[in-house]
């Protein structure tokens, strides 16, 4: 039987982070690399291998990333080689959380869709998927929703993003 | 043309498969297996040309169909073979078919949805895998990504449109790695590669065989080594 976990802890202060790593520092939806809170310069930082796929499938939903990287920058990109979907940390604000209540559901479920047609026919209960959501709180301060579990978990997550930051 | 195209295609495709189906058994004598082999050859080369057809009248739907029907009979050679490495004594080999079978299928039912017929089939390959085969250790090596282009249209991965892991015209998206270094191997329970693993360990001085047990060959001089391994991916996918 699958069993989906979810974790929420705190985050570091994306803005204070992105201005002291000497990125440019994201205003609504954005991906952080793996190692955002932890890399001591801006040459250290690490994207998930998954980075670009995500950002085709925003892309292709007509969704808008202020990146950390200028666009003539590309972070090196981590492969493991493990069975599991290892989605990379995605960012949203508050101001974009309350401003546009379907952002998180599309950002989400496009990355869901397209999960769903590479496990297509497989029904491997080892086979998991790890995405982290964080956000801004009505107060200023950033939270990390971890998910673990299958796809049909991942509907679940755009509700308790939006508890955890506080967005009616 | 297509419509036609693919009704003869799948036409030949259900005789191929038909025929067989029938020596995907270990029982089945070793000279009709690898004549069914044989027999998979021409199915695949006309397969391919009608793919070329249907891609020259931009018909992207056909195209994969075809394309789906390829490696669904490419799994079934895949696993014939499995059935004749094992009779031969080489389990190893035969290991690698049965992935390769496995990927296959798995890479058909993506392909179009019309494949998704496919599970039953994928599931006894799952079977197989637990029942025939002793459990292995498998390895999993970790990488920096440089720099990667999109195999269907070189540019790098990103910047076109196109998903790792998903059919284009008949081709598969996969990301072709450029510039990477290595990070770290380490063992692991669910790997991407089931190809990747540990085929030997030290034992006495000697090897031994994982799928055999047969203590194969006197250990080199390089005592501190304890394990011998296989990796075999060079295409990195996302996950």
């Amino acid at each position: 039987m699958n069993k989906n976990e979810i974790q929420v802890c705190e985050f570091a202060n994306v803005s204070q982070r992105a201005q002291a790593l000497d990125c440019n520092i994201p205003s609504d939806l954005a991906i952080l690399p793996r190692n955002f809170e932890t890399a001591t310069s801006k040459s250290e930082l690490l994207h998930e291998i998954s980075t670009p796929t995500v950002r085709i499938l925003w892309r292709q939903a007509n969704l808008i990333e202020t990146k950390l990287e200028s666009d003539s920058e590309s972070f090196p990109q981590i492969s493991e080689h493990a069975e599991d979907w290892i989605g990379p940390i995605i960012f949203l604000s508050y101001m974009a959380l309350q401003g546009n209540p379907y952002l998180v559901n599309l950002s989400i479920g496009v990355i869901a869709n397209y999960i769903s047609d590479l496990f297509r026919g497989i029904s491997s209960p080892e086979q998991k998927i790890k995405l982290d959501i964080v956000c801004q709180k009505k107060d200023g301060s950033y939270k990390r929703v971890k998910y673990k579990g299958n796809v049909e978990g991942l509907k679940e997550l755009p509700k308790i993003v939006r508890k955890v930051a506080d967005v009616e | 043309m297509s419509n036609n195209l693919v009704a003869e295609i799948t036409r030949q495709f259900n005789a191929t498969i038909e025929h067989c189906e029938t020596f995907c058994f270990i029982t089945r004598a070793i000279e009709l297996q690898k004549d069914a082999v044989r027999q998979i050859e021409p199915f695949l080369q006309q397969a391919e040309k009608a793919k070329g057809e249907c891609v020259k009248d931009s018909d992207e739907d056909a195209a994969n169909l075809i394309f789906g029907l390829q490696l669904s009979i490419i799994s079934l050679k895949e696993q014939l073979n499995m059935w004749i490495e094992l009779k031969r004594d080489n389990p190893d080999k035969a290991w690698d078919h049965l992935i390769n079978a496995k990927t296959s299928a798995q890479a058909a039912m993506r392909a179009h949805k019309t494949r998704l017929t496919l599970q039953n089939y994928y599931n006894r390959l799952c079977v197989i895998e637990e029942i025939v085969f002793p459990p292995q250790v498998f390895a999993s090596a970790g990488f920096k990504v440089i720099k990667s282009n999109c195999s269907i249209c070189n540019k790098g991965y990103g910047i076109c449109n196109h998903l790792v892991g998903m059919p284009y015209m008949g081709q598969m998206c996969t990301r072709i790695i450029e510039e990477a270094e290595l990070q770290e191997a380490s063992i692991v329970k669910n790997p991407d590669d089931k190809r990747c693993r540990i085929t030997s360990f030290s034992d006495n001085g000697k090897w031994r065989n994982r799928m055999t047990w047969r203590l194969t060959q006197e250990q080199e001089s390089a005592p501190e080594r304890t394990a011998q391994m296989i990796v075999c991916s060079n295409i990195i996918t996302d996950k």
